[in-house]
């Protein structure tokens, strides 16, 4: 090996190198003291790796949409328990919350950051409008129900210029259709646009419109 | 159900369903092999969904912590759950190749949480090179193969990961 190869030693503190590679390190640390220290504290980080269950590298939902169904339903038995004022702080981290009141959107976020209001478009009967923000992302979409599928229109400013965008329809149970996609320019991060999508989704088994970037994050995600 | 009762009950499905899409299977899988039981995993999962629900503050801190925060809530309710039923008269045999689970210290807890929030800082290349040894336990060959990069690449890639896992680490302290 190279003299004071930290690539080796990054391997050799996650366990990656084996018999001899792993005794020229070995034999290396015992007499070079600047990389024997930089050997200890890295190994001291793998060993507290060690520590967290193997399991916290997983990302995504389990594999079957029967627990989120169960989990909806007990939420919704026990309906409105959690104090509303903390539900919306959390939505600063990952989606804004639909406060509407009956004749009108009135507003309850007040300061807490992201709300959302709802509204009933009076033209077309059955159609949903909402308007959320999360961080500097406005948005407004409106859901209109069409016999067995949906149309979506969502109009948004504040997301970063070249990100690509994918209009997200989030069922009841769980299941996410594609509505629409679009390539931000840096006109649009500043001042907004339109973009109308449609999907196959029974207009009542819909939860939420979500925005997602590329990497797979929602961006922005407003209960309908 | 009213016009703003149902607002809520979405507002809230909608929160469930973001945590459950971006942690569940983390939580299920960690679960499953605490219990060795799905469907008390399954239990266990809603268990803390409905926990995060009630307490959505704890949601509000970056990614990593966040998940570190449900899978120590789901490690506990594991445990109290073995302690429940070990404290019933036995209708069945222990099963002697479950490992038994013991509750963390507060300090190892509170530890855990720096390290998964230090995790969830990380960079997707240096985090996916941690992922190849910790989750998957590959060997240097392997995870070259895995990540089709060279296996300099690898090794490199491992200091620098261990590097800037170390720097949050302190950051956090």
């Amino acid at each position: 090996m190279t003299l004071h190869d930290r690539g080796d030693l990054g391997a050799h503190a996650l366990g990656l190198l084996d018999g001899d590679d792993a005794r020229a390190v070995d034999a290396h640390l015992a007499t070079c003291p600047d990389c024997r220290a930089e050997w200890e504290s890295l190994r001291g980080t793998a060993l507290a790796l060690r520590e967290l269950p193997p399991e916290t590298f997983l990302d995504g939902p389990p594999d079957s949409g029967l627990l989120l169904r169960r989990t909806v339903r007990a939420v919704r038995a026990e309906g409105g328990g959690a104090r509303r004022r903390t539900r919306l702080a959390l939505v600063a981290a990952a989606v804004a919350v639909a406060v509407a009141l009956a004749g009108g959107g009135a507003l309850l976020g007040r300061a807490l950051g992201p709300s959302t209001t709802v509204s009933a478009d009076s033209r077309t009967p059955g159609s949903r409008t909402v308007e959320g923000t999360a961080g500097p992302i406005v948005m407004s979409a409106t859901v209109t129900p069409a016999a067995g599928w949906v149309r979506v229109a969502t109009t948004v400013r504040g997301i970063e210029a070249g990100k690509r965008c994918t209009i997200i329809v989030v069922g009841r149970d769980g299941t996410e259709n594609v509505a629409g996609s679009w390539l931000v320019s840096p006109a649009w991060e500043v001042e907004g646009g339109t973009v109308q999508g449609s999907t196959i989704i029974d207009p009542e088994d819909v939860l939420a419109v979500a925005i997602r970037d590329e990497g797979g994050t929602d961006l922005i995600t407003l209960p309908v | 159900m009213d016009r703003t009762g149902d607002r809520r009950a979405r507002a809230d499905e909608a929160l469930v369903h973001a945590v459950y899409s971006e942690h569940g299977r983390a939580m299920l899988v960690y679960a499953t092999r605490l219990l060795d039981d799905r469907a008390a995993a399954e239990d266990v999962v809603q268990e803390t969904l409905i926990r995060a629900w009630r307490h959505p503050d704890v949601l509000t801190n970056g990614r990593g912590s966040v998940r570190g925060w449900l899978l120590t809530v789901v490690r506990n309710i594991v445990i109290d759950r073995v302690r429940a039923r070990d404290a019933r008269p036995r209708e069945v045999a222990e099963e002697p190749e479950r490992p038994p689970v013991a509750r963390d210290h507060a300090d190892a807890v509170a530890a855990s949480v720096t390290v998964h929030a230090a995790l969830g800082s990380l960079s997707d290349e240096h985090r996916a090179v941690l992922e190849q040894v910790y989750l998957h336990g590959r060997n240097l060959d392997e995870a070259a193969a895995a990540l089709g990069v060279p296996k300099g690449t690898v090794k490199s890639r491992s200091f620098y990961a261990l590097r800037a896992l170390r720097s949050a680490m302190e950051a956090a302290r």
